[in-house]
């Protein structure tokens, strides 16, 4: 049993069910994209953001042009079962109810997200009906803010108000984070289901980069 | 009522149940590890999620023996008077529904993985640092389940049948199927691995069927138990001999002219009637007190005997 791990360890293993990784390498890595600032933008059918500039680095590394291709979400989950793209960019999370169409990556980013107020003041002890600024065009937060009796507001500057956002972008002098943490985010990435060298490809880049400069990379991109 | 005896077991199996006590502890206490590693490294194999909801479900019929030998040994009282040796028997059959049931859920789950077409995907895991494919953790895991099972079950094998205790027995069998069931999924991660999606629900339905021929198998053991069918012997493997040998023990008796033994099971013990033809009608109630001592020395297992002298043997009381 051994012997034939060994032997297994020496060859080509794991391998793809439909061959990506094979074919990507030296040539087209179709990415399929879904707007969710911060980790996804789409300026000119281009993919920006964290996340596509994490995929820019690994397609470098394998020597592969990226091709950017938009889409909703069951299109781009359909499309990925399909093999008509590889990878799926979409700011997702490790429990996407997509799970088990998806060949999901290891979280590469954990974040949580929390709210601040002003160091000078002390934080409130309940949530209820108090308002709380976030930024525009965040889709989860209002949710997440409602479950604690909070009112979202949508502001682009926020002064007087309690701030509530990821919390590697509410680093700042002369604010202080407040209890409860509203979530913990595992983030990740997906390719076709059964693809496993492609995926275990897509694990070790991830695994290699350095935490400190994603999250500067992350705080970048949601200051924008 | 008059409660009969007090005592399960003499000295000699007293010190066998402890040890299999404690062979119980120590593979409840190993198999929880067992599945809490599976569990960490299983990710989306659904071999790997079947056999962790095995090493799960294979813990029922040790908590089932831990606890059902402890409720046995109770004395008997005015409530129960016959004792509670049939809480064996109970337990015994609740450890085969919780086989069958898991062994249904997991195959229904494997089809329908197979019917959605959900391809196993096994990419990489971060593990001090680096990134090594996850499927190696697994086959650690597998392993760490599998290896340790073969000598637990063979460890219960040796010590059932001397305790006459039939949780025990299924226990051993479930842990000797376990390897079987550990390789299944090692072909199944390995097969993924390979790209081979599909022998990953396949091992998983493999190991699904094997769960469920254990426990229907166990289910129809605990019932014919429970409804006292001819006591067979610990491992099943025939009838058991126990109600010959007492009918020989009694008709060697000088003033036995013929007798005929009917026996039932009570988890570990025997309870039983014997009927005899005397050749002599004097001192009747000494000679019947003598030969019951007789046969519960005969072997520890026959709990209580109740011998009736009777004119002649009538066919029916002797069992087909």
């Amino acid at each position: 049993m051994a012997a034939a791990l060994l032997l297994l360890g020496a060859c080509d293993f794991p391998k793809d069910g439909a061959g990506t990784l094979e074919r990507v390498r030296g040539g087209e890595l179709r990415v399929g994209i879904i707007e969710n600032a911060p980790w996804v933008r789409i300026a000119d059918g281009r993919g920006e953001g964290v996340e596509p500039t994490l995929v820019a680095g690994w397609a470098q590394r394998l020597g592969a042009r990226v091709t950017w291709v938009r889409g909703g979400m069951r299109e781009l989950v359909e499309a990925l079962d399909r093999h008509e793209i590889d990878l799926l960019v979409a700011g997702l999370e490790s429990g996407t109810p997509f799970k088990s169409k998806l060949g999901l990556s290891q979280p590469y980013l954990t974040t949580r997200v929390r709210i601040a107020v002003s160091a000078a003041q002390a934080p409130p002890e309940d949530w209820e009906g108090l308002r709380v600024a976030i930024k525009p065009g965040r889709v989860d937060l209002p949710a997440l803010l409602r479950e604690q009796g909070a009112q979202p507001v949508e502001l682009r500057e926020w002064r007087a108000l309690p701030v509530a956002g990821y919390e590697f972008e509410l680093q700042a002098p002369g604010l202080q984070f407040a209890e409860p943490v509203l979530a913990t985010e595992e983030h990740v990435m997906a390719v076709s289901a059964g693809e496993n060298a492609f995926l275990l490809a897509l694990d070790k880049y991830l695994g290699s980069l350095d935490r400190g400069r994603l999250r500067e990379l992350a705080a970048k991109e949601a200051a924008r | 009522m008059k409660p009969t005896r007090d005592f399960e077991f003499p000295p000699e199996q007293q010190a066998v149940l402890t040890r299999a006590r404690r062979l119980e502890w120590a593979s409840v206490v190993y198999i929880a590890s067992a599945a809490a590693f599976l569990y960490v490294t299983m990710g989306t194999s659904q071999a790997m999620r079947t056999s962790f909801w095995e090493d799960v479900i294979s813990v029922v019929p040790g908590i089932a023996f831990l606890v059902c030998t402890r409720i046995a040994l109770r004395a008997p009282s005015q409530s129960f008077p016959y004792g509670l040796h049939g809480a064996v028997g109970i337990g015994y059959l609740i450890a085969s529904l919780a086989l069958c049931g898991m062994g249904l859920f997991l195959l229904g789950e494997a089809a329908a993985k197979v019917i959605a077409g959900e391809r196993t995907t096994i990419g990489g895991m971060h593990l001090f640092g680096t990134t090594i494919w996850a499927g190696w953790p697994m086959l650690v895991a597998v392993a760490y389940s599998g290896i340790p099972s073969v000598l637990f079950g063979r460890a219960k094998a040796s010590l059932a049948p001397q305790i006459h205790d039939k949780i025990l027995y299924a226990d051993a069998k479930m842990m000797k199927a376990d390897w079987m069931a550990e390789l299944a999924t090692a072909v199944g991660v390995v097969g993924a691995g390979f790209g081979y999606w599909w022998l990953d629900p396949l091992a998983a339905a493999i190991v699904s069927l094997d769960i469920l021929k254990d426990g229907v198998a166990n289910v129809g053991v605990a019932m014919s138990d429970l409804t006292e069918r001819r006591p067979k012997k610990t491992d099943r493997s025939e009838f058991e001999s126990l109600p010959d040998e007492v009918k020989r023990l009694l008709e060697d008796l000088d003033w036995v002219e013929a007798a005929a033994v009917r026996l039932r099971e009570a988890g570990h013990v025997f309870f039983g009637e014997a009927y005899v033809v005397p050749r002599v009608s004097d001192d009747l109630p000494r000679r019947i007190h003598e030969a019951v001592e007789a046969a519960k020395r005969f072997d520890w297992r026959l709990h209580d005997l109740v011998i009736m002298p009777v004119a002649h043997l009538d066919d029916q009381q002797t069992p087909r």
